[in-house]
């Protein structure tokens, strides 16, 4: 069985004016996590917020009381240098560092934003310096990137170089309101065939309307954004989401 | 006589969890203009925000009802392809589009987030391309550049490549509540002497502490975070602030 439902709305889509009480209200809601979109311009061809915009939210919402409880800040980093960032997101309230699997292969060593370095950083090592540095630590793959990619981290025999989640997008990062990708449900079932135990997060298009499929495909934390923070009854839409997730474990 | 006192307090200290009712009530406690810090995390170590931020924000002050006038934004961008960019915080209600010197001679002429291309752009190509879209352009100097720089753009027999502003950072760019750099006002003199009507920006440690010196060298844009931000009564220090420059016109 797989693990159970997580509802992480996203708040690429919530009033950014009002952010605060955007992101407890939809705890309020019946949202586990919060899903915050970190995108520098150079990953994705768009900027949204760094760690000082976390800082302040995260004074709105509880710290989770136990690990990916309740309250969960995960940090989706579209950004090109994923190592340079872990401290400052530690500082500021993150509980999940998700990271995207074709930056790190290409992205720098150092370990401040001020830093230099000539050595490049890889995926185990990034996971390893996350956990180090006391967040969990989750792999993102875009659209056309290959899901065996994650099965060499995912097979790690040290612990502290396995990922805690992997995150299947379902669009090209960079936008809300994007259409879900059905053709991405592969990757899923193939994730949740080889990894029972597995969190593994969709994020892009999910809504009442393409949740079963993502459920079905095996997937347990749901990243919505239009979905809940434009909605009428948001409270409704995450209790459909959740009950989605729920029938299909 | 230089240019009338022009009070632009910056965003970056204010409560982002609350971001609409900060902006809408600076400006009603005396702001001319709103100073909003793009960073992006390559040109400066730290990231705040892109163009949706902007957006949001956007509502909830009027636009300005003549060129620079109340309400105008003012975007100080510490990004890395300042090009890249324009077009997108046009329509997203930015007024001056502020960029640096320092990216502005080694970065893509390419004109959108998700193109590629490599031609490079400069100082003149980027104040007529600022212009072409629609918005005033000013440029940017850290501390570690000269003033110099700036005179061939100034210098400009072609109306549409002179920059409408000049900002003298005095302090490095990145963090909000740094010190005053009392060595930059020889530069800010420099411009004034040469340039009477210009627009001279100052950002960087600016408060009732400091006003006096960057008003005695000719600055009459104010840029001030934390001491308009983090102060009691922030009109009052606003209207302090406009009185050191006046002072002395």
């Amino acid at each position: 069985m797989s693990p159970p439902a997580i509802i992480a709305p996203s708040i690429l889509s919530a009033d950014f004016g009002a952010l605060g009480k955007e992101c407890s209200d939809t705890i309020g809601h019946g949202a586990d996590w919060l899903h915050v979109d970190i995108m520098d311009g150079h990953f994705v061809p768009n900027i949204t917020f760094g760690a000082p915009v976390v800082t302040k939210i995260r004074s709105h919402v509880d710290r989770p009381k136990k690990s990916l409880g309740k309250g969960t800040f995960d940090c989706h980093m579209m950004i090109s240098e994923p190592k340079k960032w872990v401290k400052d997101f530690q500082k500021a309230g993150c509980d999940l560092y998700c990271f995207h699997y074709e930056a790190a292969i290409d992205s720098t060593a150092a370990e401040s934003p001020e830093a230099q370095s000539d050595q490049k950083t890889t995926p185990k090592e990034l996971i390893k310096y996350i956990h180090d540095q006391g967040m969990r630590a989750g792999v993102a793959i875009k659209p056309k990137t290959d899901v065996s990619v994650l099965y060499e981290l995912l097979d790690g025999s040290n612990k502290e170089e396995v990922p805690d989640m992997a995150l299947v997008m379902t669009v090209e990062p960079g936008f809300g309101g994007q259409k879900f990708m059905p053709d991405m449900m592969p990757k899923v079932e193939a994730l949740r065939k080889r990894y029972p135990n597995l969190n593994i997060e969709v994020d892009g298009g999910l809504s009442e309307k393409t949740i079963d499929v993502a459920a079905d495909a095996g997937a347990n934390v749901i990243v919505a954004g239009s979905a809940v923070f434009g909605a009428q009854d948001p409270k409704d839409v995450i209790a459909k989401l959740r009950a989605a997730v729920e029938k299909q474990r | 006589m230089a240019p009338p006192a022009i009070i632009a307090p910056s965003i970056l200290s204010a409560d982002f969890a609350a971001l609409g009712d900060a902006c809408s009530r600076t400006i009603h406690q005396g702001a001319d203009w709103l100073h909003i810090d793009i960073m992006d995390g390559h040109f400066v170590p730290n990231m705040t925000f892109g163009a949706p931020v902007v957006t949001t924000i956007r509502k909830h002050v009027d636009r300005p009802q003549t060129a620079g006038g109340k309400g105008t934004f003012d975007c100080h961008m510490m990004i890395s392809e300042p090009k890249k960019w324009v077009t997108s915080f046009k329509s997203a209600g930015c007024d001056c589009y502020t960029f640096h010197y320092e990216a502005a001679v080694s970065s893509t002429a390419a004109t959108r987030p998700q193109d590629e291309t490599s031609e490079r752009t400069n100082p003149k190509d980027m104040v007529r391309h600022i212009h072409e879209v629609g918005m005033k352009a000013g440029i940017a100097i850290k501390p570690g550049t000269p003033v110099d720089v700036l005179y061939d753009v100034l210098d400009s027999r072609s109306e549409n490549e002179v920059p409408d502003m000049v900002l003298v950072m005095t302090v490095e760019p990145g963090f909000g509540g740094q010190s005053f750099m009392a060595e930059m006002m020889p530069k800010v003199q420099e411009l004034r002497k040469r340039y009477p009507s210009l627009n001279i920006e100052v950002d960087g440690g600016l408060s009732e502490k400091t006003v006096d010196q960057a008003a005695e060298a000719g600055a009459n844009v104010i840029v001030a975070g934390s001491a308009v931000f983090g102060a009691s009564d922030p009109g009052a220090v606003i209207q302090r602030l406009r009185d050191a420059v006046e002072r002395r016109r």
